[in-house]
């Protein structure tokens, strides 16, 4: 009787120590690449010195913290405006630096314009960055994106959203224009982290366990008992 | 009959000019994605250096070279800093950024550690950069290509790497700090006349083989009427 007592109690223990040290897993929580190798992704002037960045793409998930199996087809749509009077060039080392600062939106759904399963969505506000006259700009979250999903089981905590753009035309490859990142067109790649709870397996296994332990008991005190 | 010899004089020219101007034009030739939520990319610092390494499952999700994807393939990738590069420079809109220039290879291939079909490899300077204290950091420059799959021609190229999940980007001993990763990428480069990516899309290749075909029947039916008559 102490043994099972003792048994319990430390079941009991791990099983809440388990659930406060997993109960919000900082990790990746999508990588995507896009369809194909055309180059969807536009920036056209908006404005006197502002740009946006738009795009509806189909892409591949190859990786979701989901109970989805992967590879997953979806699209992409990406909405992204400047900030006004950030764009700069700076020169590091050998290489001058384009940046600006852009807010906006983006969706990885199943189906193109955000419809169907929302794998993920955010609102972001974004560091573009890249080397002038080069092909590349690269988005880094400045403030955490603020995400939803429909399948990954997301709690508050630290978040992260980057792309990758390139194929811009060269030259003159990535420049500014009238106080702002210049057109182009570009093909897109992006990787996302958060806290997501842990797995539904791992849910399952425990639960599983738990009910195996409930069961060992009752039979116990019926044995007990008889 | 001036006007039907005029007629395939112009068709022609204007193949040889439509294929000239496109055997060459910089082009999005790879998209890929890591597999899983891992962060199998490793950066080990020591005092002044920092090495990137990884040799991780991904899925091609692109390819210039007319394969069905996706594609599962393997990242094999070995950066090594530029000594004196790295440096943290604010910028608009008072952002930090902590930069570093990296020198080395990668490949993505069939099977793991670089071996079976060579489907992108590339080696040169990249430069690094990244939010300081952010979880992630770009890889950005304009390695040499070689593929044994894209035609690849000669003419700039680029290549763009995303890592994130990095616990923190920081400089330690004047270098960038050891980190973990995920990772995805996306080359563009020029393309050769023979490549899938840069041959007419097929409903255009279509359209002028159902044209060409009409002018022949056209031309046939014209000499038969002119012989019967």
């Amino acid at each position: 009787m102490k043994l099972a007592r003792r048994f319990f109690s430390l079941s009991l223990a791990t099983i809440v120590a388990l659930a406060m040290s997993s109960s919000a897993r900082a990790g990746i929580i999508l990588n995507f690449g896009q369809n194909g190798t055309s180059t969807p992704v536009t920036a056209t002037a908006s404005g006197p010195g502002s740009t946006a960045i738009a795009g509806v793409e189909a892409v591949t998930i190859a990786g979701i913290a989901a109970a989805v199996a992967t590879p997953v087809n979806a699209f992409l749509s990406l909405n992204l405006n400047s900030v006004a009077a950030t764009a700069a060039a700076t020169t590091i080392g050998p290489v001058t630096l384009i940046s600006q600062e852009y807010t906006g939106t983006f969706s990885i759904t199943q189906n193109s314009n955000g419809s169907g399963t929302n794998y993920l969505s955010g609102t972001v506000d974004l560091f573009a960055a890249g080397i002038a006259g080069g092909a590349s700009l690269s988005m880094q979250s400045i403030l955490n994106p603020v995400f939803t999903s429909s399948v990954i089981p997301l709690v508050p905590g630290p978040t992260s959203a980057n792309f990758s753009l390139t194929g811009i035309a060269t030259p003159p490859g990535l420049s500014l224009s009238g106080g702002t990142i210049a057109p182009f067109t570009s093909s897109v790649t992006g990787t996302f982290s958060g806290h997501a709870v842990p797995e539904p397996s791992s849910m399952a296994l425990l639960g599983i366990g738990g009910v195996g332990w409930f069961v060992r008991g009752l039979r116990r005190r019926r044995t007990t008992v008889v | 009959m001036n006007y039907r010899r005029i007629l395939p004089c112009l068709c022609f020219a204007t193949l040889v000019a439509f294929g000239m101007s496109s055997s060459a034009l910089a082009d999005v030739i790879l998209n890929f994605a890591q597999q899983g939520g891992g962060t199998p990319l490793t950066a080990t610092s020591s005092p002044g250096s920092t090495s990137i390494t990884g040799d991780i499952p991904v899925t091609i999700s692109g390819i210039a070279a007319g394969i069905p994807v996706p594609i599962n393939a393997f990242l094999n990738i070995h950066l090594n800093s530029v000594a004196n590069t790295a440096s943290a420079t604010t910028v608009p809109p008072g952002v930090t950024i902590i930069t570093q220039q990296f020198l080395g290879t990668f490949s993505i291939t069939q099977n793991a550690n670089g071996s079976g079909i060579n489907y992108l490899s590339g080696s040169g300077n990249l430069l690094a950069f990244g939010i300081a204290g952010g979880s992630s950091l770009s890889l950005q420059g304009s390695p040499s290509f070689s593929s044994s799959v894209i035609a690849l021609a000669a003419g700039a190229t680029s290549a763009s790497f995303s890592l994130t999940g990095i616990s923190g980007l920081s400089i330690t001993n004047s270098t960038i700090a050891s980190f973990t990763s995920s990772v995805t990428g996306t080359f563009s480069a020029a393309l050769g006349s023979s490549s899938a990516a840069t041959a007419p899309e097929p409903s255009f290749a279509g359209m002028l083989g159902v044209g060409g075909i009409g002018w022949l029947l056209r031309a046939y039916r014209r000499r038969r009427t002119t012989a019967v008559a």
